[in-house]
């Protein structure tokens, strides 16, 4: 077995004649933190779309955990265990934080209509499970005061904390994180950034999109750098530093 | 239930619309009542399916008239009947509540076929497919005039619903001097919101209650998290389909005959109408906004021509109507929540 979490082929997707995705060959390992930098337009966002399947890809291939997940649909790649959040944070606004993490851990077993429909004690044990499990990791990103409160209430950062509650509670393989600190204070950045290097201790790859280089540099294992859905480079961070490519079509230069 | 500021305008609306059908009507005041109440209450009940729909779901269903239609002539056409111009009693059928059963299913059956190619569409584009639906089963039942009556319709069929009544509502109607056979479908209907209510509490915040609500406010986040939206939303459109099923059987027996008239785009206005007023979300909105809206309609002709004095009916007609749409807009500016919905899960956002 393959000490790879993602292994990818030949993906392609265009819109019209536009080439959003070509990727030859990308593979990620496990349990390290990798990075997706690039220009906006890069094919980032569209290229989480495709191997999460919220977007159907034109061509290639896609293997999780050496199974194949090209032409599956989203929700049942989540279920294997690869887990995303988004750009535009989406919390369930109208629900309160508790209902938030509740819904993301819950089985599917337990959401049954007619296992709803019956009320039995072992139900509200599983519920009474599931709302430990939720004051925990609620008290992880120290969102406890605000249990009760509805998701709408909430500050953007903190709306960043609830969906990062929420997809950790789910203990996924992978994480994928789209721009997990876009909007958010220094002092925040840091607490989500070393509850990301937390998750990994725990076992957990994390590949996340992102804007702000400091950060990237300083918690990345591995960088891959996308300009016009094309992988043009991919390495340490010393090595994405100095890479004459990346500094002319992303970093830019400052010496100049 | 807890006395919240709610509540107190909500049952104090109500103690009103009463009040005002004795103040307003000096022949029979308590005939008018309970006809008055088995309307609310049948359209209380096709107004909680609804709401699982859209309150709860977030799924904009205009073809919910469809939905009771589809259960109403299943059930009819099921039992004993007269159906079409030469109106020949069918004798045999099924026992009652199997038939009830059967319609049900059938109106479940129906959102199921209609939801599985609409349903992964998003909000006015379900609105859209769903109105065409429900026309589309008006005009087939219209023409189908064999099994279905056509614009004859279809009679004779209150009887097995009638024996069914418990023998002291006859003496309790004798003395109210209210027509017997109304008496029971407003009983029967307010038996069966009560019964609703109880289950729907129970479902609301339960796990699948939850799953629903979080569809209702964004699938993206639900696919991602590893739930099948689609299902859920066949699901909650299966749920609510039935419960308007059953809506449709009574309001049929109410009626004492079954046109297919009963179920035009109208009626899905009323029932939205009804939903919206009493708090979209809330599990006894419904009631509230039923009891309200069939007052609003019965007593504002009434007003009307105490008002217009020298008016005729047409024109009484025509004032009753603006009066009621006077009504439910100053209602929504004062609550735009509705009357028992919460204002954190306002989904009808009016400003």
């Amino acid at each position: 077995m393959s000490n790879n979490i993602i292994e990818i082929k030949n993906l392609k997707k265009s819109f019209g004649g536009l080439k959003a995705v070509d990727i030859e060959n990308l593979n990620f390992e496990k349990n390290k933190i990798i990075s997706l930098i690039g220009p906006n337009g890069a094919g980032k966002t569209t290229f989480f779309d495709l191997i999460t399947g919220f977007t159907k890809q034109d061509s290639g291939n896609t293997l999780f955990n050496g199974k194949n997940i090209s032409n599956l649909e989203s929700y049942k790649i989540s279920r294997l265990g690869m887990v995303r959040t988004f750009q535009l944070t989406k919390v369930f606004d109208r629900m309160t934080v508790n209902e938030n993490i509740l819904f993301s851990v819950s089985s599917l077993k337990n959401d049954r209509f007619f296992s709803s429909l019956f009320k039995s004690s072992l139900k509200s044990k599983i519920e009474k499970e599931l709302n430990e499990k939720t004051n925990e990791v609620l008290n992880m990103v120290n969102l406890y005061h605000m249990k009760d409160s509805y998701a709408r209430e909430l500050s953007g950062g903190q709306k960043k904390l609830l969906e990062l509650a929420r997809v950790i509670i789910q203990k996924p393989k992978l994480l994928l994180l789209d721009e997990p600190l876009a909007g958010v204070n220094p002092k925040l950045s840091e607490d989500i950034l070393s509850l990301i290097n937390t998750f990994v201790k725990e076992g957990v790859s994390v590949l996340m999109v992102e804007h702000n280089i400091s950060a990237v540099m300083k918690v990345s294992d591995h960088i891959v750098v996308l300009a016009e859905g094309s992988v043009i480079a991919e390495g340490s961070s010393d090595e994405i530093r100095t890479n004459e490519n990346v500094v002319s079509a992303y970093l830019g230069r400052s010496n100049e | 239930m807890k006395v919240s500021r709610k509540n107190i305008i909500g049952l104090s609306l109500i103690v009103f619309s009463i009040l005002s059908i004795y103040l307003l009507n000096d022949e029979g005041p308590t005939r008018i009542l309970v006809n008055l109440l088995a309307f609310a209450g049948i359209y209380a009940i096709s107004a909680i399916g609804l709401n699982i729909h859209f309150g709860w779901t977030g799924l904009i269903n205009f073809g919910h008239a469809a939905f009771m239609g589809v259960g109403a002539y299943t059930t009819i056409l099921l039992i004993p009947h007269a159906a079409g111009r030469e109106g020949s009693i069918n004798e045999d059928g099924l026992p009652l509540f199997v038939a009830i059963i059967l319609g049900l299913l059938a109106s479940a059956i129906f959102g199921l076929i209609i939801g599985l190619p609409a349903i992964r569409l998003r909000g006015d584009y379900l609105a859209i497919v769903t109105i065409a639906s429900s026309e589309i089963f008006r005009l087939v039942v219209r023409d189908q005039e064999d099994l279905t009556g056509g614009v004859y319709g279809v009679i004779s069929f209150s009887d097995v619903f009638q024996e069914i009544r418990p023998k002291f509502l006859e003496e309790l109607a004798l003395r109210l001097d209210v027509s017997v056979g109304q008496l029971w479908v407003a009983s029967f209907s307010w038996i069966v919101v009560i019964l609703l209510i109880c289950i729907l509490k129970r479902l609301q915040n339960s796990p699948w209650g939850r799953a629903l609500r979080a569809v209702r406010e964004d699938e993206d986040a639900v696919r991602a998290l590893g739930k099948n939206a689609v299902w859920l939303k066949l699901q909650s459109f299966m749920l609510g389909a039935s419960i308007a099923g059953l809506s449709g059987i009574l309001l049929a027996f109410n009626y004492g005959t079954l046109q297919v008239e009963m179920f035009v785009p109208l009626l899905t206005f009323y029932i939205w109408a009804i939903m919206i007023l009493g708090g979209v979300g809330s599990i006894s909105g419904p009631i509230f906004g039923s009891i309200l809206f069939w007052a609003f309609i019965s007593e504002t002709d009434q007003l009307a021509s105490i008002i217009f004095e020298n008016a005729d009916g047409q024109q009484i007609a025509g004032v009753r109507f603006m009066l009621v749409g006077v009504l439910i807009i100053a209602l929504m500016i004062l609550r735009p929540s509705g009357i028992m919905g919460k204002k954190e899960e306002l989904l009808l956002d009016v400003k």
